[in-house]
């Protein structure tokens, strides 16, 4: 066994048509908005996906650009307890939303992560996953994506558009072609960011606050993304390259 | 692993599976696209596999492109056969998904009644040519002797990688016969000339009867690109041999 999912909860106690996944990605984008979701709406973890393909010592830069020549280093982490890399599951009760904070597998591990993270959603009751990254386009401002064009026209009627056409890497774009494979919706708001050729995953806390503020108008959750920057700056993302 | 998604299953007269996956010019490509398109061909299935790139294709639109290969198939309103087209937008990245994905993707097409397998690639030489050969390849020497007699230039050393390699070679364990229709091509551009080299001896090996008008005006596009890429490599010759370079260089090969 691979990839597995490990439940800390009941699943009944779980009652979500929505979840928002996240993962490590262009400047951190992603990254920075889910773990801001979960520090300030406090949602339980329920479940954590864990698998022999998440390197703790990565091989290729980006993380979200594997090579299936180089898998990386396994290992434990000592940032707080000693632990070992996952997808973790959370569920927050007043908005009834699950957040799903990612993880970069190796190359081998890419789609069977993906694939495993829809499943335990779509188990949950998802129909709807609202996926959040970052473009390197530039500017400011927020793009979308979707897997209907109902759901685009939704979206266009929020004001979005389709500003982004190219390749999406890595779990997070995974995570889309998942949901579309399984029967689930999928939205992918891009939040404009300016790519860093050197650190390509040098966080952009401004680039996840604007992507963070158009999320809350769509689900209509009440955030306060004020300090967003100051937390962002207090700890910044650190990946490990061999 | 691989997710197969049959939409439908055709009832087809022996079919022959032709077939070109993205490579060096896309060359194969392009032709089955052009055929599927020129036949009016219907989505048989689709493949999924998780040794593709690790992505989705975000469109213009705001809709998305998942990375699969796909199966089509057509009903020959004459006498000659039915084909299975398969094509994609994606070739798995390392060996074991190759292998797997065309042992899935042949045991399907014999569910679907193929006795032939025709895969189109490209002949690397490095070099613009005004009217590409098509090169070719047989698992039988019966097969070989057949593409000769269709002026195919046969191969008799050197390989076929990827998935348009694969392909027709396993087809042999599988008991149908396999070819590989291969259009001489730079390898620097896409080029809808050799695809429609390629295709035309398809064509006519199949006696199937498909307009090429849409490749022609693609391929005369090509036509310019080559003589726009031809004048800048030969102004750059001339500004180097001002600065004093005295041999003249050969375009290098590359990969």
């Amino acid at each position: 066994m691979k990839t597995w999912v490990s439940y800390l909860s009941e699943k009944s106690s779980i009652s979500t048509k929505t979840a928002i996944v996240a993962s490590p990605g262009l400047r951190s984008v992603g990254k920075i908005a889910v773990n801001y979701l979960i520090d300030e709406l406090k949602p339980i973890l329920f479940a954590r996906l864990f698998s022999h393909h998440f390197p703790l010592i990565y091989a290729t830069m980006p993380t979200y650009l594997p090579s299936p020549d180089s898998p990386g280093d396994v290992g434990a982490d000592l940032t707080e307890d000693a632990d070992i890399p996952s997808i973790d599951f959370f569920y927050e009760g007043k908005n009834r939303l699950i957040f799903v904070r990612g993880y970069q597998a190796n190359f081998d591990g890419q789609y069977e992560a993906a694939s495993q993270t829809i499943e335990t959603l779509k188990e949950a009751g998802v129909d709807t996953v609202f996926v959040l990254a970052g473009h390197g386009l530039g500017g400011k401002g927020v793009d979308v994506a979707a897997t209907s064009a109902d759901l685009l026209d939704q979206m266009k009627r929020l004001g979005l558009s389709g500003g982004y056409a190219g390749p999406f890497l890595g779990f997070s774009g995974l995570a889309v072609a998942m949901s579309v494979l399984r029967g689930i919706h999928a939205v992918c708001l891009f939040s404009r960011t300016t790519p860093n050729l050197e650190e390509p995953e040098s966080p952009d806390p401004e680039a996840a606050r604007t992507l963070l503020d158009k999320l809350s108008e769509i689900l209509k959750i009440s955030l306060d993304t004020s300090k967003l920057r100051r937390s962002s700056e207090r700890s910044t993302p650190t990946v490990r390259y061999a | 692993m691989i997710e197969i998604k049959v939409h439908t299953k055709p009832v087809l007269r022996s079919p022959k599976l032709v077939g070109g996956l993205p490579g060096s010019g896309y060359v194969g490509k392009l032709a089955a696209d052009h055929l599927i398109k020129e036949l009016g061909a219907h989505l048989a299935a689709e493949i999924y596999s998780y040794s593709f790139p690790p992505q989705v294709l975000l469109k213009d639109d705001g809709t998305i492109e998942l990375m699969k290969n796909e199966l089509y198939f057509w009903n020959n309103p004459t006498e000659g056969p039915d084909l299975l087209i398969m094509t994609g937008n994606a070739q798995a990245v390392n060996p074991e998904g190759q292998y797997e994905l065309a042992e899935r993707i042949l045991g399907l097409s014999k569910e679907f009644g193929a006795d032939s397998v025709y895969m189109m690639a490209a002949y690397i030489t490095g070099r613009y040519v005004d009217r590409p050969k098509v090169f070719g390849a047989a698992t039988t020497s019966e097969a070989v002797a057949e593409l000769e007699e269709n002026s195919v230039t046969i191969m008799k050393e050197g390989s076929v990688v990827g998935m348009n390699g694969l392909l027709f070679a396993l087809a042999k364990l599988q008991g149908i016969r396999g070819y590989c229709l291969l259009g001489e091509t730079s390898g620097y551009i896409v080029d809808a000339k050799a695809a429609q080299a390629v295709l035309e001896v398809l064509a006519k090996r199949l006696d199937i009867k498909v307009n090429m008008v849409d490749l022609e005006n693609r391929a005369k596009e090509t036509e310019k690109t080559i003589r726009r890429l031809e004048e800048l490599e030969r102004k750059a010759v001339e500004q180097a041999t001002k600065r004093g370079v005295s041999r003249e260089r050969e375009l290098p090969y590359i990969s």
